[in-house]
């Protein structure tokens, strides 16, 4: 069997400003207005939102600007000309590590909060597994196709964040914003900890090498970061404001139960959450999509192989294995929290080593 | 063509095992609860007090306009009662004895019995389960039955199609008049027992065939209790210190004849000054708008000095209205049902967290605050007349 195929594997720069931000939206925006609320008093969580959001920005405007460097070479080649190739090599398996630990995390937890909410008799392994064989069929396709995909379900990703917010205007209140500014320093920046919302930029490693021109890069990615800034934003001011701060630290996911409070009048539409379910579990396949994809790129650019499929099908098993480790709720997060961290704090790490040695050793882009 | 066979069996073979559903379940197999009634139970030998849970589910077909000839009112609800320890096991319990799952989808209305209520600590435990469990919404209205909150679900309706419907049209209706108490939701609800702030919340009344909104529950917060009631003139003042009310009418005598004032709109300011925790000073201003409804006398209105003296006994009477709940509520209940607690965190918060375990428990520093009323009323319009009879007759 063949499959279809696209005219081109690369991507422009309006789709890598979009990939950006449909990998950060995931399962984390569901449960994080809990996590920042928990550290901070009143609405001060939104300014440790804004911050992380700014954070975020920076490193990813840096990054990109150092990749960007390079246009046309993959992580190894300019990785190699930097550290040598042996380094090279141990830096991209950690990446195709952190790349398959995501896709598992964001699988095994769409699965267990459509068992909370949607399925309750549907076995996790059964969920997991129908939801990972999509994913692979997505990413044993175009890359192209993954693209399209994020472009496609990205506005109706940020409508219905703005619905959700906008219809619960009524439940809104004064007294559960106030009071503000009564953090400690302490509580303001485990805020901002808690809401770096994944090293998304993670990502611009790998996929800006597949950008014809990488000259506006940094400034388009950058812009993209504004997406999830905006819709972490309203989407914890909407938590708080209509539940207070100390009720959304205390449901496990404030956002869902934010878009199950919403009452259209009338009665036509009672359930609000089942269509923001659908809305939702689109942005989840996006990133463990993106994810799967990144993984398979590692490991095609390691082992210098054309054969796509092949890889795409044998990572799958490893994939479904380790989203099965974690044995309750409190593991998954646990472990989506250390994945969160370890893959913003890498990326980080991987980027001063290398402007530093490269300033060092006085390697050169070409762009 | 072996393999070609080969692929065609294994796509058949998927689609057997594809088109499988593991949460089929059928629409006709579910049992929608409208209603949930809570009462205290008659066994009192464990140690927790076992509760009875009443739940009215709706029966599809008695909604649907009957069609000519047919088998004429079939009722459009059905009452199930289960005795147990825990909401959960009871609900279990209860698709044991019926063909049919509780789902809680759209669950409108929570009643607790008052007998119930006043137990201690139990208020809480019970309502956990609508709080907890994932198929609750966020929106469901709780009251309060003053008789057995069974007796809440027995009446028949001449209005709507249920009695757990009824109850909950007439919470949504009357939520900003001065004589009720405004619906609670489990939102609200959920974060007044996580703030230990005390709450009221609104009683329900069994009169004929009809129910009435009627006063209050009050819930002391820390102990988490049902510890009194407000009657009907209490409610008023509770009202007006919560402000927001757009409807209502207060009661005035003006040279010994009966008057009546329609709010029309009302907002109160609320100081609270804690420099001395001992002696926490409140300032309440209320301002309110409204026209002359109906009057028993018969002067002319239109005279200013007239029209002072009236609305001077309209302040007079809001502010006794206002005094009394407030007395009562430092010296009778001993709690802070106003919210003053959540206005002190929200702008005193400094001082609040030295007191916090103090206002509504420990020292009770609430009842010893020191509180100030003072309102302000304007007399919009008085009616479509002046007089509606000479002053010959008496």
């Amino acid at each position: 069997m063949t499959g279809f195929q696209y005219a081109d594997e690369q991507l422009s720069e309006r789709e890598l400003m979009i990939a950006l931000p449909s990998f950060m939206i995931g399962v984390e925006a569901l449960s994080m207005p809990r996590e920042v609320a928990s550290a901070t008093t009143g609405l001060d969580g939104v300014f440790s939102v804004i911050a992380a959001g700014v954070v975020v920005a920076g490193l990813t405007w840096w990054t990109a600007k150092f990749v960007s460097k390079f246009p046309r070479e993959s992580f190894l080649t300019y990785a190699s000309r930097i550290v040598t190739k042996p380094i090279a090599c141990i830096l991209s398996l950690f990446f195709i590590f952190l790349f398959v630990a995501i896709a598992a995390y964001q699988v095994r937890s769409l699965a267990d909060i459509g068992k909370i909410y949607l399925f309750d008799q549907t076995p996790i392994e059964v969920a997991s597994l129908s939801f990972l064989l999509i994913i692979v069929y997505a990413v044993g396709g175009s890359r192209a196709g993954i693209m399209r995909i994020n472009m496609l379900f990205i506005p109706f990703i940020i409508i219905f964040a703005f619905v959700v917010f906008f219809f619960n205007i009524n439940w809104f209140e004064v007294k559960h914003v106030t009071p503000l500014f009564q953090t400690d320093i302490n509580g303001y920046i485990k805020g901002l900890g808690r809401s770096i919302f994944f090293g998304g930029f993670i990502i611009l490693w790998f996929y800006i090498a597949y950008v014809e021109n990488p000259k506006d890069t940094p400034k388009m990615v950058t812009k993209g970061i504004l997406i999830p800034l905006v819709l972490f934003t309203i989407l914890y001011v909407g938590c708080i404001a209509a539940y207070s701060n100390v009720v959304t630290s205390n449901l496990i996911y404030p956002t869902i139960e934010l878009a199950k409070m919403i009452e259209i009048p009338g009665g036509i539409l009672e359930r609000f959450d089942s269509i923001f379910f659908v809305i939702w579990i689109m942005a989840i396949f996006n990133t463990a999509a993106m994810a799967y994809d990144l993984a398979v790129l590692g490991i095609q650019m390691l082992l210098k192989r054309k054969g796509k499929k092949t890889i795409v099908l044998s990572i799958a098993p490893v994939v479904f294995f380790i989203a099965m480790l974690p044995r309750n709720l409190l593991e998954v997060s646990t472990f989506g929290e250390v994945t969160g961290y370890v893959s913003f704090y890498y990326s980080i790490a991987v980027l001063l080593l290398f402007v530093i040695i490269a300033k060092f050793r006085g390697v050169k882009g070409n762009g | 063509m072996a393999r070609r066979l080969l692929s065609c069996s294994f796509l058949v073979l998927t689609m057997i095992f594809l088109s499988g559903c593991w949460d089929e379940n059928p629409i006709e197999n579910f049992g929608f609860v409208i209603g949930s009634a809570l009462d205290l139970g008659e066994d009192h030998s464990s140690e927790t007090p076992s509760v009875t849970l009443t739940n009215q589910f709706a029966v599809p077909s008695g909604f649907t306009v009957p069609s000519q000839g047919g088998g004429g009112n079939q009722q459009a609800y059905k009452n199930l009662s289960v005795t147990g320890n825990s909401v959960f096991h009871m609900n279990r319990d209860m698709s044991k004895e019926t063909s049919l799952t509780p789902i809680y989808d759209h669950l409108k209305l929570i009643v607790v019995s008052s007998e119930l209520a006043q137990q201690e600590k139990m208020f809480s435990s019970v309502v956990d389960f609508f709080l907890r469990d994932h198929e609750m919404r966020r929106g469901i209205r709780i009251v309060v039955s003053e008789s057995s909150a069974k007796s809440i679900f027995d009446i028949v309706p001449k209005y709507e199609k249920t009695p757990a419907l009824y109850v909950n049209s007439i919470m949504k209706n009357n939520t900003k008049t001065i004589e009720v108490i405004p619906s609670v939701r489990t939102a609200k609800l959920h974060r007044d027992l996580l703030n230990k702030s005390s709450f009221v919340i609104p009683i329900v009344k069994v009169k004929g065939e009809e129910i009435k909104s009627e006063g209050g529950a009050i819930f002391n917060g820390p102990n988490n209790k049902m510890v009194g009631k407000l009657n009907a003139f209490e409610t008023k003042g509770y009202n007006l210190i919560k402000g927001k009310i757009n409807g209502g009418v207060i009661n005035f005598q003006v040279d010994d004849q009966l008057m009546v004032y329609e709010i029309e709109d009302t907002s109160s300011k609320v100081k609270i000054n804690p420099e001395n925790p001992d002696q926490v000073k409140i300032d309440i201003k209320i301002e309110i708008s409204g026209s002359v409804g109906e009057m028993f006398g018969h002067k002319t209105l239109i005279n200013e000095d007239y029209q002072k003296e009236i609305k001077q006994k309209i302040e007079e009477s809001i502010e006794e209205l206002i005094m009394n709940v407030v007395s009562k509520a430092q010296q009778e209940w001993k709690v802070d049902i106003f919210g003053f607690d959540q206005k002190l965190k929200s702008s005193h918060s400094g001082k609040w967290r030295g007191m916090e375990g103090d206002w509504n428990a420990g020292k009770q520093l609430f009842t010893k605050s020191v509180i100030n009323v003072s309102s302000q009323v304007t007399l919009e319009h008085i009616g479509s007349t002046d007089r509606t009879k000479d002053r010959g007759v008496k």
